[in-house]
């Protein structure tokens, strides 16, 4: 389980998040939204703990997320993390972005068993082997973004957080996408953040929904709950996203 | 306001020598790879060779043309290429090839590692379980260090050969004549200032940029203010060394009667 509690974070006078809580069981799927700027991308990183909270905290199966090193790697391990930007390492191919996690927590022992988890994954997520011994320099920026899903998918983490995974996909890969996270969180029983601007996607698997505005949890409950919700932003959200 | 400045760069200061301290820990901990090095020194510094050679020779000619001038007055010319020679090797050659390598391997070093910064790739590893000091950073001071001294050593080789050419070229003066007495006026601590001056700018031009780099926030704009603060702050850390590294040998050859 993951466990977000109070959470606070500001940049300079600017309070960005302000006592955000929330939880994530295992096979659950967690939709976070709200307005491009509220701090999004900022609570993802908080919880892993790239960015360090003013107050409040994090805890993961149990481990509160500090900034020691070595509590955070074994965090890490377990729980993934897919960025906004793709974040591939330039300078690397396809493969061996794919196995990057596997080198750094040690999961797995022979470059033949890395080679193979990196297909292996790749095909999870509906792509081409072909793409292996190409650069990210060369692939579109959908393609680079599901690649990173495909990176953080190979840890068989317990825990993932996306960050906006469809946005700019077209429709079908959407779908794909989406069908991969709900498979995720049934099958593997992962337990999954999402941030996203898909608000059909949110209302149709999310098992919760929480709608931040002004750095606050402005909303928290099921997607049923969210279209009868009278909280001004989600009416506003759902009205512009023609879900009625 | 300016006591302000002046608190943040001597906080700066502290910082970059933390940053440099852990790297240095890491170095001698676990190595780094030289393939990455390799990698690196091509990307970075293979590429600044041409502008070395260029600046290299006119810098030389530029003090040839100068002292000529002095020269010439007292008619002293045959001292020219003695004189040269050593004044470039020991001052200004390290402080204007090194003004060159900061803009060309130290913005392209600061602005590599604040894209990487800044489109998450640093955080990404670090999500994987890879320390990006010891993956993404060591192996780009290292190749940075080293690129940045044997592209200065190159460079002061040159001004010798471009003080040379352009003498007999534009000053008419024999190029036998010209270098008759460089090795009599240059001596072994000329030489040694210039290579210590040139290890320290290496050094200086690596642990800046990659400091630089490597702090980057706030997107593509970032980067363009990390470029340009931290070419800066080499320019104005190669003068201040540059200044304290003569002073020093002054002082050594003044005690110790050497150098
Ligand atoms: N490292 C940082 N330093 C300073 N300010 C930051 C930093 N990271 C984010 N911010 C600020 O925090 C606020 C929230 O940013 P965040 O990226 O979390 O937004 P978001 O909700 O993910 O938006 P989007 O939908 O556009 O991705 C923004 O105003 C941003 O400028
Ligand atoms: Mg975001």
């Amino acid at each position: 389980m993951i466990e977000i509690r109070e959470l606070s974070k500001s940049f300079g006078t600017r309070k960005v998040l302000d006592k955000v809580s929330f939880e994530v069981g295992a096979s659950e799927v967690v939709f976070v939204l709200g307005k491009s700027g509220v701090g999004k991308s900022v609570l993802l990183k908080n919880i892993v703990g790239i960015l360090e909270p003013d107050s409040g905290s994090v805890r993961i199966e149990s481990k509160t997320v500090t900034s020691d090193r070595a509590v955070l790697k074994e965090i890490r391990k377990t729980c993934g993390m897919v960025f906004q930007f793709p974040a591939l390492i330039d300078s690397l191919s396809v493969k061996e972005n794919l196995k990057l996690g596997l080198r750094g927590h040690q999961t797995l022992d022979s470059e033949a068993s890395m080679n193979e988890k990196a297909i292996s994954t790749l095909k999870l997520c509906g792509l081409p082997e072909s793409l292996l011994e190409k650069f990210p320099a060369d692939l579109s920026f959908t393609m680079q973004k599901r690649v990173s899903v495909a990176r953080a998918l190979a840890l068989d983490p317990k825990f993932l957080l996306f960050d906006e995974p469809t946005t700019g996909l077209d429709p079908v890969l959407t779908a794909q996408t989406n069908e991969l996270i709900r498979h995720l969180a049934k099958v593997s029983r992962v337990g999954i953040i999402v941030v996203s601007h898909d608000m059909t996607s949110a209302i149709h698997f999310a098992h919760k929904i929480i709608l931040l505005e002004e750095g606050r949890v402005a909303f928290s409950g099921g997607g049923e709950e969210f279209r009868k919700s009278k909280v001004p932003l989600a009416v506003s959200f759902l009205k512009e996203a023609h879900v009625f | 306001m300016s006591s302000n400045y002046f608190v943040a760069g001597i906080q700066e200061i502290g910082q970059v020598a933390i940053f440099f301290t852990r790297l240095t820990g890491i170095f001698f901990r676990k190595g780094v790879r030289i393939r990455d090095i390799v990698h690196q020194m091509f990307e970075a510094g293979v590429r600044s060779v041409p502008i070395t050679v260029t600046s290299g020779l006119f810098v030389g000619a530029i003090m040839a043309i100068q002292i000529n001038e002095q020269l010439k007055d007292f008619g002293a010319q045959s001292f020219l290429g003695g004189l040269t020679t050593s004044v470039t090797i020991r001052d200004v050659g390290p402080v204007l090839i090194g003004f060159l390598l900061s803009g060309k391997v130290g913005a392209y070093t600061i602005a590599e590692l604040g894209t990487m910064k800044v489109t998450d790739q640093v955080a990404a590893l670090e999500c994987l379980g890879i320390d990006a000091l010891e993956f993404i950073v060591l192996p780009r001071l290292v190749a940075v260090f080293i690129s940045s001294f044997l592209l200065l050593v190159v460079g002061l080789t040159l001004t010798v050969f471009g003080g040379a050419y352009f003498s007999m070229l534009a000053l008419q003066i024999n190029v036998q004549n010209y270098m008759n007495n460089v090795p009599q006026l240059i001596t072994t601590a000329s030489i040694v200032v210039g290579v210590v001056k040139s290890l320290l700018f290496g050094m200086l031009i690596g642990v800046i940029s990659c400091y630089k780099g490597y702090t980057t926030v706030g997107g593509a704009e970032g980067v363009g203010k990390s470029v340009k603060n931290g070419s800066v702050l080499i320019l104005v850390w190669i003068v201040i060394l540059d200044f304290g590294i003569s002073t020093l040998s002054r002082l050594i050859q003044e005690i110790f009667g050497v150098l």
